[in-house]
C-alpha cells in the first residue's frame, strides 16, 4: 500500500507538472496581446512595453515558464489582467460558491443515483425501473445549460416557485462570512432568513449541475446490483436458505457499490465540466463564471489559474477514489 | 458480423434508434433545402412571433424563423460531431498504435501525455485552447478533437497489446513481415470496429460539448444557426419569448437522446456477440 501511494502520488506530481506546461503552452499562443486589450486602444506604446515588461511578457517563454513555476511553488499565481487583483484572492473569492455548488450535486448524485440504481435493480422491469431507466436516458442526453434554462421557466417565471439567479437575494447580501459557503455560513450564524434565501437559491442549480450525474450513478448501480444478482455467491446464499431480502441487502448490494466508487471518480470530471455552463446560466459567481469572464478577456493567468486548480482538484479527487476503493474492498492489491 | 446485425435488429429498440439516427442524418444532409423559410433572412416586422401555423417554433429577435434554423442547424450539428470524431480517432489510432506497438519508452511518454489531457475535465481544456485559438466553431472542433484523442489512443492501445499477442502475428514476424505491413495488415483491421462501437456511443457527448463550446460564446458565432449557439442567443429574452431557446435546445436533445440509444444498441449487441 504504502509503494503504491508513493507511485501514485508521484505520477500525480508529473501529470501536474505536465499540466502547467500545457496550460502555458495553450495560452502563449492567444494571437491577441493581453496586455494591449487590457490598457484599451488609445494606449500608448510605452505604456504597453512598460506593462508587458512589468508582467515578464517581454522575456523569452523558457523563461516566462520557469518563473510561472517558480512562483506558483510559492503560492503566486500571479496578477489577473481583467480583475487586476492577484489571482490568488480571486479564486479565494469565487472558489466557496463553487465548492458549495459542487458539493451540494455530489450529495444529491449519491444520495439519490444509489437509491435509484438499487430499488431498480430490486424490482427489475417494474415501473420504477422503467422509470429509472428513462431518467437516465434523459440525465445523459440533456445539455445541461439548456436544462438550467428550462427549469428558470417553469420554476421562476410559470410558477413563480424559485428565484432565477445568483445565490441569494440581492437585498439580504451575504451572511457573516466564516466558509464563504452561505448555507453553512447562515446556519453557523444562526440566520434564518439567509439560510433559507441560500438553499432556495442553490435549488436549481444543483438539480441542473446533478442531472447528467444522477443518470450515469443510477444506471452504474443498477447493471452492477442486476450482475451481483445472477453471481455465484448469490446462487450460493440463496442455496443456504438466506431470505430474499437478506440476500439482496447483504449480500448484492453491498458488493454493488464497490465499483461505483471507481465511477465517482469520472462522475466528478463531469461534474466539473458541467459548473462551467450552469455558474454562466445561473450567474453564480464561482470559479467557472469567473473563467469564462477571463476567457472572453483575453486573461491568460487568470485562466491558467483556473484550469489549473480543476485539473489539480480533479486529479486528486481521482486519487482518492482510488485509495478509498482499495480501503473498501480489500481483494484489491496494489503492486 | 452477421450475427452481430442479426441481435441489433433483434431489438425493437435499437429499430427506433436505427430510424432515428437516420431521419436526422437525412435532416442533416436537406435541412436547409427543406427549411420552409431562409434561415437567415431577418425580417423584423415579425420578430418576437410566437409559435403557430406559419412559423412552428416561431421567430427570434431578429424576425428569423425559428423552426428553418432549427433545421438547418442539424447539418452544422452533425458535421461538427464527425469532424471531431474522426479526428480523435485519427490521432487516437496513430498514437495508441505506436504506444502498443513499440511499447517501452515510447509507450510511457505516450500514455504520461495522454493522462495529463485525462487530468482536465474534457470541456475546460477545449475552452481553454477554444480561447487560445480565437472563438470560431471550426476552432472549437479543433480543440474538442484536441482533448478527445487520449480516449480513443487508451482504447487503441490495450487491443493492439492483445492483438500484438496473437499467433498469426507472430508468424508474419517469423516469415520477415516489416513493422509497418503488420500494422496495416493485421492490427488496424482489427481495431476498426471497436474504434467505429466507440465512437457511435462518443457522438452524443461530442455533439453536447461542442454546443455548451457555442453556448458560452466560445464556439459557432452568431448568425449562425447552430444549437448551441442559437440557444445563448434566446437566453437574453427567454422570460419574455420561451420558444428561442427551447426548441434548439431541445433539438440537441433528441438528436444525443437518439444517437447514445443507437450507441447502446451496438455496444450491447456487440458485446454478447464478441465479435
Amino acid at each position: 500500500m504504502r509503494t503504491f501511494l508513493l507511485r501514485r502520488l508521484f505520477t500525480i506530481l508529473l501529470v501536474w507538472l505536465g499540466v502547467i506546461l500545457l496550460t502555458f503552452m495553450i495560452t502563449n499562443v492567444i494571437p491577441s496581446d493581453p496586455v494591449a486589450l487590457r490598457l484599451g486602444p488609445k494606449a500608448s506604446p510605452e505604456a504597453i512595453n512598460f506593462w508587458r515588461h512589468e508582467y515578464g511578457l517581454d522575456q523569452p517563454l523558457v523563461n516566462q515558464f520557469i518563473n510561472y513555476v517558480k512562483n506558483l511553488l510559492k503560492g503566486d499565481l500571479g496578477l489577473s489582467i481583467f480583475t487586476g487583483r492577484s489571482i490568488k484572492h480571486d479564486l479565494g473569492l469565487y472558489l466557496p460558491a463553487t465548492l458549495e455548488l459542487a458539493i451540494a450535486a455530489i450529495l444529491v448524485t449519491i444520495l439519490g443515483g444509489i437509491p435509484m440504481g438499487v430499488f431498480a435493480a430490486r424490482y427489475h422491469g417494474g415501473w420504477f425501473d422503467r422509470f429509472v431507466m428513462r431518467f437516465s436516458t434523459f440525465g445523459l442526453a440533456v445539455p445541461l445549460f439548456w436544462l438550467g434554462l428550462v427549469l428558470q421557466l417553469f420554476f421562476y417565471r410559470e410558477i413563480d416557485l424559485l428565484p432565477l439567479d445568483s445565490r441569494i437575494s440581492l437585498y439580504l447580501g451575504a451572511p457573516t462570512h466564516v466558509t464563504g459557503l452561505y448555507v453553512l455560513d447562515s446556519l453557523i450564524s444562526l440566520d434564518g432568513l439567509r439560510l433559507s434565501s441560500s438553499i432556495n437559491h442553490l435549488i436549481l442549480p444543483t438539480i441542473t449541475l446533478s442531472m447528467f450525474t444522477l443518470g450515469s450513478v443510477a444506471r452504474m448501480v443498477r447493471a452492477s446490483t442486476l450482475e451481483n444478482l445472477t453471481a455465484d455467491y448469490t446462487r450460493m446464499a440463496r442455496a443456504k436458505g438466506a431470505t430474499e431480502s437478506r440476500v439482496f441487502w447483504d449480500h448484492v448490494v453491498r458488493n454493488s457499490l464497490l465499483p461505483t466508487v471507481t465511477v465517482l471518480g469520472n462522475t466528478f470530471n463531469a461534474l466539473l465540466a458541467g459548473i462551467f455552463v450552469v455558474e454562466v446560466v445561473f450567474n453564480w459567481p464561482g470559479i467557472g463564471w469567473y473563467a469564462t469572464k477571463s476567457i472572453l478577456a483575453a486573461d491568460y493567468y487568470a485562466i491558467m489559474g483556473v484550469t489549473l486548480i480543476i485539473a489539480m482538484i480533479s486529479t486528486t479527487v481521482n486519487l482518492l477514489v482510488d485509495i478509498l476503493y482499495g480501503i473498501l474492498d480489500p481483494r484489491i492489491q496494489y503492486s | 458480423m452477421k450475427a452481430f446485425f442479426h441481435r441489433l435488429l433483434d431489438r425493437p429498440s435499437a429499430w427506433i434508434a436505427i430510424s432515428a439516427v437516420l431521419i436526422l442524418l437525412l435532416l442533416g444532409f436537406i435541412g436547409t433545402e427543406i427549411a420552409p423559410q431562409n434561415p437567415y433572412a431577418l425580417d423584423t416586422a415579425i420578430r418576437f412571433s410566437s409559435p403557430d401555423a406559419q412559423h412552428w417554433m416561431g421567430t427570434d429577435n431578429l424576425g428569423r424563423d425559428v423552426f428553418s434554423r432549427v433545421l438547418a442547424g442539424a447539418g452544422l450539428a452533425l458535421k461538427s460531431a464527425a469532424v471531431v470524431l474522426f479526428s480523435a480517432a485519427l490521432i487516437g489510432l496513430v498514437i495508441g498504435c505506436l504506444a502498443g506497438f513499440y511499447g517501452g519508452v515510447m509507450d510511457e511518454t505516450l500514455m504520461r501525455a495522454s493522462d495529463v489531457f485525462i487530468a482536465f475535465p474534457g470541456l475546460v481544456l477545449a475552452m481553454a485552447i477554444a480561447a487560445a485559438l480565437g472563438p470560431s466553431l471550426t476552432n472549437a472542433m479543433i480543440a474538442i478533437s484536441a482533448v478527445w484523442w487520449p480516449s480513443y489512443a487508451r482504447l487503441v492501445r490495450a487491443e493492439v497489446l492483445s492483438i500484438k499477442q496473437r499467433d498469426y502475428v507472430t508468424a508474419s514476424h517469423a516469415i520477415g513481415a516489416g513493422d509497418l505491413y503488420i500494422l496495416a495488415r493485421h492490427v488496424i483491421p482489427n481495431i476498426i470496429i471497436p474504434l467505429l462501437v466507440q465512437m457511435t456511443n462518443d457522438v452524443g457527448p461530442a455533439l453536447v460539448t461542442s454546443s455548451s463550446l457555442s453556448f458560452i460564446g466560445m464556439g459557432a458565432q452568431p448568425p449562425s444557426p447552430e444549437w448551441g449557439s442559437m440557444v445563448s442567443q434566446g437566453r437574453y429574452y427567454i422570460l419574455d419569448y420561451w420558444w428561442m431557446s427551447t426548441f434548439p435546445g431541445a433539438a440537441i436533445l433528441v438528436t444525443v437522446m437518439a444517437f447514445n440509444s443507437l450507441g447502446e444498441a451496438i455496444r450491447r449487441s456487440y458485446q454478447v456477440n464478441g465479435i
